[in-house]
């Protein structure tokens, strides 16, 4: 017997792009047109937004809508007001995306594959349009002192963000000992959890000084962003699911470091799952259907949901938190699933 | 990891065929230093998740999601 998540399809799942999406997304396609730049290196950077065609923009990510639902809930007035410092957000998470995508080998909309001095250039560019953007802050009447906080905000957590994603990039799973998963829930944490950080406590630090309520929505914007990211792990792990180069890569993520933290002997699949990754690049290797089969039975999707539904709880007593210092704070409206 | 996280590992992979809410899993969850009105979110997620032998191949196509990490 084989446990099997249930699940039934909400019959209805609200809506957050609106108006608050539909103003961060106009304020990236501004601050791109500001800069000036060249005709196809334009075009790239829009691509990033656009799923790789010129087409619509696409909602902003998650960190966009942390950054204006923290600004609101932390008593901001005028969500357009912070768009600027969302677009900023969106900008950083699509240059440690880029830079993801490099890393990996995997493809970026518009970028020749032969050339990744483009690719680097476009991780470049979105950084510097993330300080553009923030500059932009100044026309919307906020302190200085405030603009300030959040501009310290921002350096500090991508400077942290990209040191989690390096210390991920250097564990290899054929590798892995003892050890090695808290390794990689750490590096985890460094990584996804300062980006949900940064986009939390920036758009908090716009709207208040009280410092105990910044922290509480950037820990809120910290375990917001591990589910996401452990969310995204089992997504490429799913039995059946999409394809995915987590598994033919061998990425540190949590259900495939948890199948080689199963002592030998405990678990049969858990067992079959390691020696089959172990020598993927040999004869031996298990096509990857068979893979994620084994990962589901070794207990490494239920491993992440038990961690996920930790850091959900957590996340609901810090929005809780938050509505008690406003009443009218919507930031609990990020956990609805 | 500590050695207690290792054992909760061991008991996740013997107990997968079972059930999320065993002992030994629920042993897991109060290691996360949870306060009491937590642990009952963390309880009925795990719940709502329904937990039950069946096979592989019943899944659904896509994972079910805790959250829903994005605007629209």
């Amino acid at each position: 017997m084989v446990a099997l998540l249930e699940v039934t399809a909400p019959s209805h799942r609200p809506s957050r792009a609106g108006e608050r999406g539909g103003h961060v997304t106009s304020e990236i396609s501004r601050q791109i047109s500001l800069a000036g730049l060249p005709e196809d290196l334009e075009r790239v950077a829009r691509f990033q937004f656009t799923g790789g065609a010129m087409e619509d923009m696409i909602p902003p990510t998650l960190f966009g809508a942390l950054t204006v639902h923290s600004y609101e809930s932390a008593g901001g007035q005028h969500h357009e007001d912070v768009a600027p410092a969302a677009a900023a957000v969106e900008f950083t998470a699509a240059a440690a995306s880029v830079l993801d995508d490099l890393q990996d080998l995997d493809p970026i909309p518009g970028i020749d594959p032969n050339d990744p001095g483009a690719g680097a250039e476009l991780v470049a560019l979105f950084m510097a349009l993330a300080n553009q953007s923030m500059c932009g802050l100044k026309s919307t009447g906020m302190s200085s002192g405030s603009i300030e906080t959040a501009m310290s905000i921002l350096s500090h957590f991508e400077v942290r963000a990209l040191a989690g994603q390096h210390r991920a990039n250097q564990i290899d799973l054929a590798e892995a000992t003892d050890g090695s998963m808290e390794l990689a829930t750490d590096a985890s944490h460094e990584k996804s959890g300062s980006f949900g950080r940064l986009a939390a406590e920036i758009g908090a630090a716009l709207a208040t000084n009280d410092e105990a309520l910044i922290h509480a929505h950037g820990e809120f914007g910290h375990h917001l962003a591990i589910i996401d990211q452990l969310q995204n792990d089992v997504a490429g792990v799913w039995p059946g699911g999409e394809a995915s180069t987590d598994i033919s890569l061998g990425r540190a993520t949590s259900p495939l470091m948890f199948a080689f933290e199963v002592p030998s002997g405990v678990n049969k699949a858990a067992d079959e799952v390691k020696t089959a990754l172990r020598s993927r690049d040999e004869s031996g290797g298990r096509d990857e259907a068979w893979v994620r089969e084994a990962l589901f039975k070794s207990g490494a999707v239920h491993y992440a949901w038990v961690v996920a539904a930790v850091h959900r709880a957590k996340a609901a007593s810090l929005a809780a938190k938050c509505v008690q210092s406003n009443p009218n704070s919507r930031i609990a409206d990020l956990l609805v699933a | 990891m500590s050695s207690m996280d290792t054992n909760m590992v061991e008991a996740i992979a013997r107990e997968v065929e079972k059930s999320p809410l065993s002992p030994d899993v629920e042993s897991f969850i109060n290691s996360f230093e949870l306060t009491s009105d937590e642990k009952t979110e963390v309880v009925k997620i795990l719940n709502d998740m329904k937990f039950k032998g069946d096979d592989v191949s019943a899944l659904p196509n896509t994972p079910p999601q805790i959250v829903d990490a994005g605007w629209a």
